[in-house]
C-alpha cells in the first residue's frame, strides 16, 4: 500500500469504558470520542474543509471481551463496534459534556453523518504500570457522504495515555489518545478496472 | 505569622492553579515515522516526521502551515535497558535531542533511509530545541503496535521566547505506533508515529494566578 494511494485520518481525543477502566471486564462497552485533527488525500478535490467544518470521529458499541494479564501487559480484544464521523459547521464540539455509555456527549454526534461502519476486529495492549498502551482495529466502511471517496476497507491504529498519566483528561473519561484511521482511495481499483477493460479490445 | 500566612495563601493559589490546568493542553500533533539501529541495550531511536496544523489553533505556538513546513526530528535516544516478556518488550531510553525546523522549501521525506530523512527534516530554521528524558517504548508484536512516551526539555530555538508562561520542561513527547503493512513504513524505518508533543500547563491560568498573587501586595 503506498503512501499516496491512501486517505490518512488523523484524530485525538479521549475514551471511557463502563464501570470504569481499572480493569477491563467482560460485556464492557468502551466508547473513543475524538476530533480529526488533520486528513491527508491524495485527490486535490477530496471533500475536506477544516476551515468550515469541524470533523469528529466517534467509536461506540465496542464490546469488551476482557482483560487478558500476561506480566506487565493486558491485551483486550473487542467485539462488535461502530465507527462514525460527523462533519458540522457549528464547531461546538466539547468534552466538558459529561459522557455516559447511554448518552455519549450529543456535540460530537452532529452534522452530516461524513463516514461510517463496523468494525470487525478491535484490540487494545495496555502497559498499565507505565500508563502507556495501543491499539488497532479492522473496519468496514458502508456508508456516509463521502463514502464515495474511500475504499470499503480502513486499518486504523493509534496510542493511549492512561493514568497515572492524565493529559487534560476531561471528567468521565478514563484514557487520552491519538490516533489515525488508513484508508486506501478507490481511485486507482476504478483506473485499473478500466484499463483491464480496454485491453480486452 | 506574615510568612506562614503568605505560604498558605501561595498553596492555595497553587492548588487553584492545578485545578484551573486540567483539561488545557498545548499540542503540537505530528506524523512520522521511528527508525532504530537495535533492540539492544546501547542501540539507538530516533524518529523524524511532520507536524501537522490542528483545527483550531492552539497558542502560542501557531505556526504558518501555509508558507512553510514544520518538520520535527527526534535523534540519538539510547537503549538503558531492555524487558523482553515475548509477545511484548518495554524498552527504556536515555538522552536524545528533540527538534522541530521551519523550512519553506516543503523537501521533507524519508529518502533512502534514515540518514537522508534527518537532512530533509533538519534544514531550515530551528523553531524549538531540547533534550528527551524518562523516555519507554512498549511494543506489541501480536498487534504490531506500541507507543512511546518520554519528557522534553526546550531549550533553544528561535520561537522559544513564545512559550511564555509555559514551563519549559513541562512538555512530552507521546506516539503510537505500528509496523503494520496496511500503514506506509519507508525502507530503513521501523514504524509510523502518530501522537503529539504537549504540555499540561496553561499560560491562562499561570497569568490569571501570578495577577492574583500580585494584587495581594
Amino acid at each position: 500500500m503506498a503512501l499516496d494511494e491512501d486517505i490518512v485520518v488523523d484524530f485525538e481525543g479521549f475514551g471511557y469504558e463502563a464501570g470504569g477502566f481499572d480493569f477491563s471486564d467482560p460485556g464492557d462497552e468502551l466508547h473513543l470520542i475524538t476530533r480529526i485533527t488533520n486528513i491527508v488525500a491524495p485527490q486535490p478535490d477530496f471533500p475536506y474543509d477544516p476551515i468550515t467544518y469541524e470533523y469528529t470521529l466517534v467509536v461506540t458499541g465496542l464490546i469488551s471481551n476482557g482483560e487478558m494479564v500476561d506480566g506487565s501487559m493486558s491485551t483486550i480484544v473487542y467485539n462488535l463496534g461502530t465507527l462514525a464521523i460527523y462533519e458540522d459547521s457549528s464547531f461546538n464540539s466539547s468534552w466538558d459534556e459529561y459522557p455516559e455509555i447511554g448518552n455519549p456527549p450529543s456535540s460530537f454526534f452532529d452534522g452530516t453523518l461524513y463516514l461510517y461502519g463496523d468494525f470487525t476486529d478491535f484490540t487494545m495492549v495496555l502497559f498499565r504500570d507505565l500508563g502507556i498502551g495501543s491499539f488497532e482495529g479492522h473496519v468496514s466502511l458502508t456508508g456516509g457522504s463521502a463514502m464515495d471517496w474511500f475504499s470499503a476497507e480502513g486499518y486504523t491504529f493509534g496510542g493511549t495515555l492512561i493514568p497515572p498519566h492524565n493529559p487534560g483528561i476531561p471528567d468521565g473519561y478514563h484514557l487520552s489518545l491519538d490516533g489515525e484511521l488508513w484508508v486506501e482511495e478507490p481511485v486507482a481499483t476504478h483506473e485499473s478496472t478500466w484499463s483491464s477493460f480496454k485491453a480486452l479490445y | 505569622m506574615r510568612k506562614t500566612f503568605t505560604i498558605s495563601i501561595l498553596l492555595l493559589l497553587l492548588s487553584v492553579s492545578l485545578t484551573l490546568g486540567d483539561g488545557v493542553l498545548y499540542n503540537l500533533f505530528k506524523e512520522g515515522w521511528g527508525f532504530n539501529s537495535g533492540e539492544e541495550v546501547g542501540d539507538s531511536w530516533g524518529a523524524i516526521g511532520l507536524l501537522k496544523p490542528v483545527q483550531p489553533e492552539n497558542p502560542p505556538l501557531d505556526f504558518d502551515y501555509d508558507n512553510f513546513e514544520f518538520t520535527w526530528v527526534l535523534q540519538d535516544a539510547m537503549i538503558t535497558a531492555v524487558e523482553d516478556y515475548g509477545s511484548a518488550m518495554v524498552i527504556y531510553l536515555q538522552g536524545g535531542s528533540l527538534g522541530i525546523y521551519k523550512d519553506a522549501s516543503f523537501n521533507f521525506g524519508p529518502g533512502s533511509d534514515p540518514f537522508d530523512g534527518i537532512i530533509s527534516a533538519t534544514d531550515g530554521e530551528l523553531v524549538l530545541g531540547g533534550g528527551m528524558y524518562n523516555a519507554v517504548i512498549a511494543l506489541s508484536f501480536g498487534t504490531e503496535t506500541g507507543s512511546i512516551l518520554g519528557d522534553i526539555f526546550f531549550d533553544s530555538g528561535s520561537r522559544l521566547a513564545e512559550l511564555e508562561a509555559l514551563n519549559v520542561s513541562g512538555w512530552h513527547i507521546f506516539d503510537g505506533m505500528t509496523w503494520s503493512p496496511e500503514v506506509s513504513v519507508p525502507d530503513g524505518y521501523h514504524s509510523r508515529f502518530a501522537g503529539r508533543i504537549y504540555s499540561e500547563e496553561s499560560v491562562a491560568t499561570l497569568e490569571t494566578d501570578w495577577s492574583r498573587i500580585k494584587s495581594l501586595y
